[in-house]
């Protein structure tokens, strides 16, 4: 089985500060990273590999610094990647990401199963397997938090659908499946695939241009208007006094902002 | 001049900062309310690699040399002294000592188990009458046809109660003295005669377990001679130069993770109406800490470039040791200060790492030692001849 995985370079939301004065992103100090999620996703393909063998591939699409997310997944496991890099990626927006993506998973053909992370660390949104799916014409499945091998060629997801709620799917391949963070914790690199992984011949760069992506296909369909900056910390209240009559203000203050309700108290 | 890590070490680094946070940090107040090493946490180190760091791919290493050896110590260092000193017996002088002074045959037969945690390691050279003056040691070797027969005890051995493999230094010859006359033995967990003596209650670093190790007439095969005969001194002072360097890198990451607390804890703490990090005499204290650990970093990465450019080190490792445990005691030493009463508690960090830090300064040779290692050092050129 020839596994693809999505793997994208983000900004560590932990380092990611808001500039108020300016309303923007401050990105100075800023630390990328492998989307978390995506982690989960080369997890659940390296399992999937370790119980029905085969191949997996690590794909991602940005600038050239996205080479090390590459280099993560193969130091993880990967057998190798696949960077679709250019300037104009770097900022592409979702369905251009997919486009690209859908070409070089065409330029990795033959390919029967590819795996998303479920949403995108700095924006919570999770729609690249949908897009990437429709783009292939390929089935898809979401939220998926266990995945194997079937008996009849295919595979079969547990899907999220409420809290310990799963949904048992069989998947005819190829397909997508967008895999949830939570279930089997990504592995640690072993430090010798570290040293290894800058080796030659493991990882390929190519331009959205060698896979015959147009600058209308990568034209962003989504534009940025603002942002909505959350409002501001206020000071806490003090209730001063005597005990007695600071816990009765407390009481009326929390029933009045409908913390607790009139019955608890 | 370029300061940036390799791009694979880079990695290594992120990779060991979240197995630290994830693995290490957890466990270690339980490790050092019960005073014994987490053999869960000795084999999740060895299935991750994390125990064959900076030695070749081919004996099973991970390949990324004493650099990646240093970025290691520093991130475990950080988060727990005990644990770092599991490591640093092992990696930094058990299994150096078979890597520099070990035969192709003996790497290939017991580098793989060591570098994977299957099998853990130890470095016998201390004993009652032998620290500092290590080349006054009594244990003594005996050749009984292809075999040598070994008697003798080694004190303050970390790792001694967990080791399957173990470093021993002995007299072959007390006729030639140190050079010539002792020798390093490769010496098994199993063979009649080694036993485990006296388990030592510490101050600090109580996750880690060190004891007294018993030779009496341990029969040893000749193919367990470490080198050659009368090779064992300089293979051993070997071994202890990059032992140092990764005790400096230890210290480096308990520096720096008190340097942290403090900054916390001073900007959380509110005196007089303002965070007490607004005082001068505390920000006097933090300004000396980063200082002096900007300047520790340098001293360390700059010396794990030179062993791995194959340089000279020993002047430079012995001061990385030196250093690093003195700045490693002032920084944590003021973060107490900082805490105040609530440093002195065992509910704090700081408190484990005061008493952690204290053996940094005497342990893999007093800094009055490593002084003394510095000053021949320095002083060679001149034609003064330092003696201990």
């Amino acid at each position: 089985m020839r596994i693809v995985v999505c793997v994208k370079q983000t900004y560590d939301p932990a380092t990611v500060k808001i500039s108020r004065s300016r309303e923007e992103f401050d990105l100075r100090g800023a630390v990328k990273i492998t989307n978390p999620a995506d982690r989960y996703a080369l997890e659940a393909a390296l399992r999937l590999r370790e119980a029905a063998g085969g191949e997996v591939i690590a794909l991602t699409v940005g600038d050239a610094d996205a080479e090390d997310v590459g280099r993560e997944a193969i130091a993880m496991g990967a057998d190798r990647a696949l960077l679709i890099a250019g300037p104009e990626l770097a900022s592409a927006t979702g369905r251009a990401v997919a486009r690209a993506l859908a070409a070089g998973i065409g330029h990795l053909a033959p390919v029967d199963l590819v795996l998303t992370g479920q949403v995108a660390a700095v924006d919570g949104a999770g729609g690249l397997a949908p897009r990437l799916a429709a783009a292939l014409g390929w089935p898809v499945a979401l939220d998926v938090v266990s995945l194997a091998a079937a008996a009849d060629g295919g595979i079969v997801a547990t899907a999220a659908v409420g809290p310990g709620v799963g949904e048992v799917i069989s998947l005819a391949l190829p397909a997508v499946v967008a895999i949830a963070a939570g279930i089997e914790r990504p592995r640690y690199p072993q430090p010798a695939r570290i040293a290894n992984a800058w080796a030659p011949g493991l990882l390929a760069t190519c331009t959205a241009q060698d896979l015959g992506l147009t600058a209308e296909d990568l034209a962003p369909d989504v534009e940025v208007g603002g942002l909505v900056l959350p409002p501001e910390r206020t000071r806490g209240q003090v209730i001063a006094g005597p005990l007695a009559t600071a816990a009765e203000e407390l009481l009326a203050a929390l029933k009045a902002q409908r913390l607790i309700s009139a019955a608890a108290a | 001049m370029d300061f940036t890590l390799p791009k694979p070490h880079q990695l290594f680094r992120k990779m060991v900062q979240e197995f630290a946070a994830q693995e290490v940090l957890p466990r270690a107040r339980q490790m050092d309310r019960q005073g014994w090493p987490d053999m869960e946490l000795v084999r999740k180190l060895g299935e991750n690699g994390l125990l064959g760091v900076p030695f070749a791919q081919e004996y099973g290493g991970a390949g990324l040399g004493e650099l990646g050896y240093c970025l290691l110590m520093e991130a475990i260092g950080a988060v727990c002294t005990s644990t770092a000193t599991i490591i640093g017996a092992h990696i930094g002088i058990g299994v150096m000592a078979i890597y520099l002074g070990g035969n192709e045959e003996q790497k290939r037969r017991f580098l793989p188990d060591l570098c994977a945690g299957r099998k853990i390691a130890a470095f016998c050279l201390t004993e009652p009458n032998a620290g500092s003056d290590a080349a006054s040691i009594k244990t003594r070797a005996v050749r009984d046809g292809n075999r040598w027969i070994i008697s003798g005890s080694k004190i303050y051995i970390t790792n001694g109660p967990i080791a399957d493999v173990m470093t021993v230094l002995a007299v072959t010859d007390p006729t030639l003295g140190a050079r010539g006359g002792v020798t390093a033995f490769i010496v098994e967990k199993g063979m009649p005669g080694l036993s485990v003596g006296t388990i030592e209650h510490k101050l600090g670093i109580r996750g880690s377990a060190t004891s007294e190790i018993i030779l009496d007439e341990v029969a040893v095969p000749a193919a367990n001679v470490l080198g050659q005969v009368g090779a064992g001194f300089i293979t051993f002072m070997q071994t202890l130069d990059t032992g140092r360097l990764g005790l400096g890198a230890a210290c480096l990451g308990g520096a720096s993770a008190a340097l942290d607390l403090m900054c916390r804890y001073a900007a959380g703490r509110v005196q007089f109406g303002r965070p007490i990090a607004e005082k001068q005499m505390i920000q006097w204290m933090i300004a000396d800490t980063a200082t002096e650990i900007e300047a520790l970093r340098s001293l360390v990465y700059r010396t794990a470039w030179m062993v791995d450019t194959h340089q000279p080190y020993t002047r430079e490792a012995a001061m990385c040791k030196l250093y690093g445990s003195e700045v490693a005691s002032r920084a944590i030493n003021r973060a107490v200060q900082v805490y105040g009463g609530l440093g002195y508690s065992r509910d704090f960090t700081v408190e484990r790492m005061w008493r952690d830090a204290r053996i940094a300064e005497i342990f893999e040779g007093t800094n009055e030692i490593q002084r003394i290692v510095i000053a021949e050092q320095v002083m060679r050129p001149y034609g003064v001849r330092v003696r201990p």
